[in-house]
């Protein structure tokens, strides 16, 4: 006989399904520091940044969001608290230097920011565009009281809402950025504002441990614009075995009711700069039929990475996207897509295309999320990847989340080579191998840039130029192809 | 006179390893300049690949036998070395290549080949003026410059670019794979207009086709029949139209 034994009930172990990240003790101090510190009129987007990166965490190794990428290349510059916000200061570039990097189109429209910094010197608005940095962007007292009420309402109803965009980031470098970006930058189309001309914002990084940056795009209420954005390194000829910088910079755009822009970026270098490190991310909440093209073009880095989180918010809306890299030696190139239908009757599309040579590396992460709500939706991913190199390595990542039921939802992903029978039909027209080649290369990566604009707008053609030229540069054979003028060398489809 | 195409004892192969299937039996060919040839043959009697042979596709492999232009072996040569010397092939099926834009390829070929010849290029607004001109005669439409290269046109249409493509690199020797199929008659006239533009005493032609008909329009000086990877027999025009009326058979048994 077994004496009854006391029955012991085993207290209930609470299954953590995830373990919150915390920031590292030096970081969080410095986070809460850098509030501390902070300006009136940036407390709120830096609490929201601080919020969101809080709950992130920083990426580690075996993060979904960074599953090709080595994360432990980024850690050291991300763990810091560093930014911008303590950096020396830096010697300005002098205007000739600036201007040989200004498009032609975008002349009377330029803000320059530097390590994060909007520096005024250099820039210039003209008409269309307003711009300010953040903390000074709220309307000025009014000689008519209500007026006044009235706009700083308006301005706190938009600050809020783009706290809350910040607030839901998922991306810890973009919530940094936010967080720690020195001098936020606000640009505004006025509503019903059709910009005749385009606004460019030329990112200019000194090198810098990590410089943050946060640009603002307010977009009114069926305005039209075009932002063009360039990324160019300060002292080019830099010491090779000297510390190579972390550029962050977070774009955040609201896009009202029947606003329209297109966003063209174009981050390619031809310098050693292929040292440094670029994470680059786009936010975008589209309004009711609000319409964004975004092309991006870049040649990589040591790692680039070039993030959009799009929510198509308001019923009608559409957004495209479109990437273009090209790289080559051991450089990286990678994306990564949100893109969330919230609402009936979006459409989506987004073009990936990478061509990958020698050791490159390069991968295109994205999810198309359709809410349970998003009836009609119509979304569609392509990712195409043309290996030059049996070394080259490119991941492919499409992913589709749809909760609705009535939806025209499609993605795909290829990678290949060169098609043998247009190379010989090329050559069999007196086009030496190499120059067949680079023929087609740069055709396969001009589909992606083809959406940049109408054919013969300056911008197409100085994209085309720098992305091109670029490519040419680096295929066999580019002596042998014609060198580009401004109406030739460039294939249109 | 040295003939300007001259193919010795040809043998070749596609594939390799096991699979390594001979196409070209022993071909002899001999075309003057000033002559236009036919060859005609049945599906599958190596026609295309004696085209494709002689224009430096790389994947036959040529085992025996040589292949003479203008008395100097050209089989070592690559195909766009080929295409300089002014060696010409329309292809059957023509290629498209989406980005590419036709306007576009066709000055840089037509450099490639001026460059070859030691002249001079052609600036982009002259070569515009040479290939308006040339478009008209085939009676092209001008979308034609601002698309990609075949990408999405008709089968006329894919045929009438190969014609043009001619004319801008004015070739001396142009051998053009079954150029007739897939044509209208209205079609067929424009086409053959274009091949009789480039028929010259400096010039030599070889049509290779399945049927009699563009014959009707662009007159051969002989007429080769190819069956099973041989020459089976050589004639006068007057051997296209026994074929047409009496079929492959008693030439091929």
């Amino acid at each position: 006989m077994t004496a009854p034994s006391e029955v012991k009930t085993a207290k209930p172990r609470i299954m953590r399904e995830e373990i919150l990240p915390v920031l590292p003790p030096a970081l969080e101090a410095a986070v809460q520091e850098h509030l501390d510190a902070s300006p009136p009129g940036l407390v709120g987007v830096r609490l929201a940044a601080a919020s969101a990166l809080r709950r992130i965490g920083l990426p580690h190794s075996g993060a979904e969001d960074y599953s090709f990428i080595r994360v432990g290349d980024l850690l050291p510059h991300l763990g810091q608290a560093e930014g911008s916000a303590g950096a020396q200061p830096r010697p300005l570039p002098t205007a000739g230097e600036v201007e040989g990097w200004v498009y032609p189109e975008a002349k009377d429209n330029l803000v320059v920011m530097l390590d994060g910094l909007f520096v005024p010197e250099l820039s210039r608005v003209s008409g269309d565009y307003f711009v300010a940095p953040l903390e000074e962007s709220a309307p000025p007292d009014s000689p008519l009281p209500g007026m006044h009420l009235r706009f700083q309402g308006l301005h706190a109803t938009f600050m809020s809402r783009i706290e809350n965009m910040l607030e839901e980031d998922y991306d810890a470098p973009a919530a940094l950025a936010a967080l720690f970006a020195s001098q936020p930058v606000l640009v505004r189309v006025p509503a019903k504002r059709v910009a005749a001309a385009p606004l460019q914002i030329l990112h200019l990084t000194s090198g810098q441990h990590r410089s943050d940056a946060l640009v603002i795009l307010h977009a009114g209420a069926q305005s039209q614009s075009r932002i063009l954005v360039r990324h160019e390194r300060l002292g080019k000829a830099q010491d090779p075995a000297g510390p190579a910088g972390l550029e962050n910079i977070h774009t955040l755009a609201i896009l009202e009711d029947g606003a329209s822009l297109r966003f063209l970026e174009q981050g390619i270098d031809s310098s050693a700069a292929g040292r440094d490190m670029h994470l680059r991310k786009l936010s975008v909440r589209l309004e009711r039929d609000a319409r964004l093209i975004a092309v991006t073009a870049h040649t990589g880095s040591r790692l680039t990475r070039a993030s959009f989180g799009i929510d198509l918010a308001g019923e009608g809306a559409d957004a495209e996207l479109n990437g273009a890299a090209v790289l080559s030696g051991t450089r990286q190139g990678h994306y990564h897509v949100r893109l969330r239908h919230l609402v009936p009757h979006g459409t989506s599309r987004q073009m990936f295309k990478t061509v990958a040579a020698d050791q490159a590396r390069a991968s295109v992460d994205g999810t198309i999320i359709v809410a349970l709500d998003a009836q009609q939706t119509n979304a569609g991913q392509r990712i195409h990847n043309l290996m030059l190199s049996d070394d080259a390595r490119a991941d492919s990542k499409p992913r589709l989340m749809i909760h609705a039921d009535d939806v025209k939802c499609s993605h795909g992903a290829t990678a290949g080579k060169l098609d043998p029978v247009q190379q010989f039909y090329l050559e069999s027209r007196g086009l030496p191998p190499d120059q067949a080649r680079s023929l087609l290369t740069v055709a396969f990566i001009a589909e992606a840039l083809g959406k940049a604009g109408n054919a013969g707008e300056p911008f197409r053609a100085a994209l085309d130029h720098a992305l091109l030229d670029g490519l040419r540069a680096r295929l066999p054979g580019s002596g042998t192809a014609p060198t580009a003028g401004a109406s030739q060398g460039v294939p249109h489809a | 006179m040295t003939p300007m195409l001259e193919v010795k004892s040809l043998i070749a192969h596609v594939g390799e390893g096991e699979s390594i299937t001979p196409i070209l039996k022993g071909i002899n060919l001999s075309v003057k300049a000033g002559e236009v040839h036919a060859i005609m043959g049945p599906n599958g009697s190596g026609k295309s690949t004696l085209s494709k042979v002689i224009a430096g596709h790389p994947d036959y492999s040529v085992t025996q036998g040589e292949i003479l232009f203008n008395g100097e072996n050209i089989l070592s040569l690559e195909a766009d070395e080929r295409a300089r010397k002014g060696v010409f092939m329309g292809f059957q099926y023509p290629v498209e290549i989406p980005g590419v834009n036709n306007a576009e390829f066709l000055r840089m070929a037509y450099n490639q080949r001026r460059k070859a010849e030691g002249k001079e290029e052609a600036d982009p607004l002259d070569f515009e003026e040479i290939l308006d001109a040339k478009m008209k005669e085939l009676d092209m439409d001008a979308k034609f410059k601002e698309r990609a290269i075949n990408e999405g046109y008709s089968g006329g249409e894919k045929k009438r670019n190969e014609i043009l493509q001619m004319a801008i690199l004015d070739p001396a020797l142009a051998i053009l794979d079954e150029t007739d199929s897939g044509l209208d008659v209205d079609a067929l006239k424009i086409v053959a207009g274009g091949i009789n533009r480039l028929r010259g005493p400096a010039k030599a032609i070889v049509l290779i086709t399945h049927y009699q008909r563009l014959l009707d329009y662009v007159k051969p000086d002989i007429v080769h029949v190819l069956s099973g990877g041989r020459i089976v027999k050589t004639g006068g025009k007057e051997l296209a139209l026994e074929v047409e009326t009496q079929g492959y058979d008693w030439l091929v048994k």
